[in-house]
């Protein structure tokens, strides 16, 4: 029996390759290509001239990228844990049954699919030491509100408060998800066994999360070092640096100061931090989903 | 057997609802103060700024831009989640690390590349550099991971094409990821802000996010009515559509599986 | 490739989708110059940094076009200074700079270094011309002419820093309501006798900002008896450290010491908006803001020009219309030329003067019938046009971001917040000033 012509087919792994060549493309063109450019940049001068390593130089002294770098350092830092703390316990109380539980749900929700830049505005309303609104209602208890953003302590923790609020109704779905994969026979045992409800949280649900944890915390880091919205419209970057952030710092140097030179090395700089972040993470993440 | 409520159970309940109060309070204030003087305010904003052209580059750009990324991720997820090639392993890690060299951080370039293209002040200036999605890519990977051998296997024989199976098995059986990844892209797209900054200049092609900062120009002082109507005309169409979509979109992470 | 017809059409669909919004979102940039009637288009950027400022232009560019059919305008409202230099920054780069827009002054010496505008002269040619660029006060041209005569801007919506006081808060401290302060100790005594007798919360509020402080400062500088303009003309010479210099910022920071302005960052933006609430009795700001507190003010409120020291003076400010030339015809510069001229005719300039507050560009402007009237309605914007004769120019210097916002502002910042000592700081200020601008000789 002749056997049907088959149409000429592509070898497995040539078609594999073939299957990545649009995302690659774009990869290439708006990752790579760029990356390499901000690498032959940033060795050159502000006439664009070069090699010299005279922008390296500069970001050693820099005091404002050194202020900036601390503030990222830090807004990481303290927005990341906080938030993933948050965002699971929200998961546990609003994961039971319990009257109007999607609505609660809902509106700590809410917040994360806003505009970093609407609640930027809100925030500044609120914010305002004269009137705004948390400070009037502090007023109402006899407490005289500080200047949440004029104050050079102050205005970084503010900003912190209005990104965790933010965020942590987009985690608390991710840890909403993982507690749906826990096996309700284990909520049984314990209770039959009369483990405590925070022994049982710290034993069992804990360690489950582990691999939903380490996911939204890769996520979380990148989206604490990305969102520089606020800053825009809140601070600009004051007052004396104090709410300063990478990202904005690179915009400011590469847009408004005109230096995309010292600005490619700033950008390096900080990718070479994320990088590094980024592969201990997956290393991490994988680890844990092989061994899952 | 009826639970009784003891204590532990009241003290959640309570902390539950005072969560969801301190959360929702901020955007509740915000709509009450809106509108105070009924729609005037409102109305005003409305007309202040052109609102409903930024609007439709908004939606160009979430629909346009989640579109690409879905076609784009799904292609390369089925690439390494069913194929042996040489080169997989780092070549993941090569997209994994996409994740965290976004194409803000490499702004200037990316800039002088859109510029480059003649792109600048374009809807797609803006859109072309997040066509290529590490997350998308890593989220359905994940998802085609869990779909049975058998499905595939059944479809071999049938005779299906490989993209075929794609189409016919993979896409169907990640229906979930895909739905999920597809709203988390296009809240994330909705809410951009900085690189459109930088190349949507003008009002043709300005979307929501930096039409609202122009209209307020918060440089020029606090009209709290005017901020608050500026806000919701921001705002409700997309927390409606939430509201509306919430069962679902919520759901379609928790099937998804990211665990 | 070969895909599958599915994923053929949703890939279709998606570039399409791309292609479209493209198509009809592409700005067209300055357009062209000979349409089929030989119509021009110019794009027109300008900011708002006021409130009212953009409303008015709107109406302009709409009895423009009635004038001049044959110029197509399209006016693009782009925020702040600072936004609306980045978006010209990007339009330039995109090869499709806008033939006109209305920029800060002090941004000169960067324009010009990187090429990127266009001098009036070559425009000026007939009697008429010089006529209409010379009517303009000096003191608003400071900062446009370069040292060679090159004109570089010409003034639109100028503005300068004047004082505003709640004379309902005067009355209640037993002062003389219609007797602002116009010394430094004045200041001291009518700010501890407001405080005392009318319970504001804070008696004076000088912005402390990063994008406004050195505007401020100037005019400390100045009352202190030394050079307000802190820059020179060629804009490569500044002094910060000065033994005036330093006196100004000691001042200043006695304020926050005694109680009679904040500690914390005095916002440029709501300022005015505290004024209003009753949380300050008196406000150091633009001259522009009066539009907005006359209509807002539920008090008794009066505007004078700023105490005087040893010096006096305040530093001018606003915007000035200046011309571009990436991707421009001289056609397109032409028509830019027309556009100014109709924006800036007396008649107008008064207009933007009554509705916004800004100062009358020109002793024409001010002699208009519309503007007398105006006055006699409304005696308080009197002051800031008297102001004006004290006037220095505003602070310009290459690399402006740098040096004035990065530098000059968080050096204030320290001493007024922090309680850093004026002399280190300023002397600091001074040494990385000088680094920066060796650099652009």
């Amino acid at each position: 029996m002749k056997a049907r012509t088959a149409p000429r087919r592509l070898p497995d792994q040539v078609f594999a390759y073939a299957l990545l060549v649009p995302a690659f493309a774009f990869l290439v063109l708006f990752t790579v290509k760029p990356l390499v450019s901000t690498v032959l940049s940033s060795l050159r001068d502000r006439r664009d001239e070069g090699p010299t390593l005279d922008n390296y130089r500069f970001l050693a002294e820099d005091e404002v990228f050194r202020k900036a770098l601390v503030n990222n350092l830090l807004f990481s830092a303290l927005t990341v844990p906080v938030s993933l703390a948050l965002a699971m316990l929200l998961a546990v109380l609003l994961q039971r049954a319990l009257r109007g539980k999607a609505l609660l749900r809902a509106g700590v929700f809410a917040p994360a699919i806003l505009p970093v830049v609407a609640i930027a505005v809100i925030w500044l309303y609120f914010y305002q030491p004269n009137i705004g609104v948390i400070n009037e209602v502090l007023g109402w208890f006899g407490i005289t509100g500080p200047d949440w953003l004029g104050d050079t302590a102050l205005v970084l923790p503010s900003l912190m408060a209005m990104m965790v609020w933010k965020e942590a109704g987009f985690f608390m779905i991710f840890y909403l998800a993982g507690l749906q994969a826990i096996d309700p026979e284990l909520d049984e045992a314990s209770r039959l066994e009369g483990t405590g409800r925070f022994t049982h949280f710290r034993r069992v649900t804990f360690p489950l999360l582990m691999p939903t944890t380490l996911f939204a915390a890769i996520v979380a880091l990148a989206d604490s070092i990305k969102m520089v919205d606020f800053v825009f419209v809140m601070t600009q970057g004051g007052p004396d640096n104090s709410s300063n952030l990478l990202l904005y710092y690179i915009y400011r140097v590469t847009f408004a100061q005109h230096w995309p030179q010292y600005g490619a090395a700033i950008s390096l700089l900080v990718i070479g931090v994320l990088v590094a972040l980024a592969v201990l993470q997956i290393r991490l993440l994988d680890r844990r989903i092989h061994y899952r | 057997m009826d639970r009784i409520v003891s204590w532990p159970d009241r003290v959640e309940t309570a902390l539950a609802w005072l969560a969801g109060l301190l959360w929702t309070a901020p955007l509740l204030y915000v709509f009450v103060r809106a509108f105070e003087s009924g729609t005037a305010d409102l109305s005003s904003a409305w007309q202040a700024a052109p609102f409903g052209r930024y609007y439709l580059n908004t939606a160009l750009l979430v629909t346009g831009i989640t579109a690409a990324q879905l076609v784009v991720g799904v292609l390369a997820a089925y690439a390494f989640a069913r194929f042996e090639f040489p080169l997989r392993g780092p070549l993941f890690v090569f997209v994994l690390v996409q994740l965290m060299i976004f194409p803000e951080v490499l702004m200037s370039e990316n800039y002088r590349t859109i510029a480059g293209f003649g792109l600048l002040d374009t809807l797609p200036g803006v859109g072309l550099p997040y066509v290529a999605s590490a997350f998308c890519v890593f989220f359905l990977r994940q998802a085609f991971l869990g779909v049975p051998d058998e499905l595939v296997e059944a479809a071999q024989i049938e005779g299906t094409s490989r993209l075929g199976i794609l189409w016919k098995v993979f896409v169907p059986a990640a229906k979930p990821s895909i739905v999920a990844y597809a709203l988390v892209s296009i809240s994330t797209q909705w809410n951009n802000f900085l690189w459109p900054l930088i190349v949507a200049v003008s009002d043709e092609t300005r979307p929501v996010t930096v039409g609202l900062v122009r209209f307020l120009a918060p440089e020029t002082g606090l009209d709290v009515p005017r901020m608050a109507a500026g806000t919701v005309i921001v705002t409700a169409p997309l927390l409606a559509l939430f509201l509306i979509g919430q069962r679902q979109f919520i759901n379609s992470f928790l099937r998804s599986g990211i665990k | 490739m070969s895909l599958s017809p599915r994923t053929r059409a949703l890939a279709a669909a998606a570039l399409a989708l791309t292609a479209v919004a493209g198509c009809s979102s592409a700005s067209g940039g300055p357009g062209g110059d000979g349409g089929k009637d030989g119509a021009v288009s110019i794009d027109f950027y300008y900011p708002d940094q006021v409130g009212t400022l953009s409303a008015l232009i709107d109406g302009y560019l709409k009895d423009f076009a009635k004038e001049h059919p044959e110029i197509k305008v399209k006016g693009v409202y782009s925020g702040d200074y600072d936004q609306t230099l980045a978006a010209v920054n990007t339009a330039i780069d995109a090869r499709k700079a806008p033939a006109l827009a209305i920029m800060d002054q002090s941004f000169m010496h960067d324009l010009v270094e990187r090429k990127a505008v266009t001098a009036w002269n070559p425009f000026l040619t007939s009697d008429a011309d010089k006529k209409w660029k010379d009517g303009f006060y000096p003191q608003f041209m400071s900062n446009s002419v370069g040292a060679d005569g090159q004109v570089w801007g010409v003034p639109f919506a100028r503005s300068t820093i004047v004082q505003y006081w709640n004379k309902d808060y005067f009355k209640k401290a037993g002062l003389d309501p219609e007797k602002p302060p116009t010394s430094w100790d004045e200041l001291i005594a009518d700010a501890r006798a407001v405080q005392s007798g009318a319970g504001a919360k804070w008696v004076l509020f000088v912005p402390t900002s990063t994008g406004t402080a050195y505007w401020l400062y100037q005019a400390l500088v100045q009352q202190a008896g030394g050079d307000g303009a802190l820059s020179d003309r060629a804009g490569t010479k500044v002094t910060v450290n000065s033994d005036q210099n330093v006196k100004a910022l000691e001042f200043w920071a006695s304020l926050g010491a005694q109680k009679i302005a904040p500690t914390t960052e005095v916002a440029w933006g709501t300022s005015t908006d505290d004024f209003l609430a009753g949380t300050t009795g008196m406000l150091w700001t633009t001259s522009g803001r009066i539009g907005s507190i006359q209509e807002k003010a539920g008090f008794d409120w009066g505007v004078s020009a700023l105490p005087a020291g040893a010096g006096k003076g305040a530093p001018t400010g606003g915007g000035s219309l200046m011309l571009f030339e990436a991707g421009v015809s001289r056609k397109q510069q032409e028509a830019a030329v027309t556009l100014a001229r109709f924006l800036t005719t007396p008649e107008r300039a008064a207009d933007v003067s009554i509705k916004s507050g800004y100062i009358a560009t020109s002793e024409a402007a001010w002699n208009t019938e519309a503007m007398q009237t105006y006055l006699k309605q409304h005696p308080q914007a009197r002051a800031p046009h008297d102001a004006v004769a004290d006037a220095i120019p505003e602070m310009a210097t290459p690399d402006r971001d740098r040096v004035v916002y990065q530098t000059l502002a968080p050096a204030l910042q320290a001493v007024l917040l922090k309680g850093a000592d004026p002399r280190q700081a300023l002397n600091k200020a001074q040494s990385d000033i000088d680094a920066i601008l060796k650099t652009h000789r």
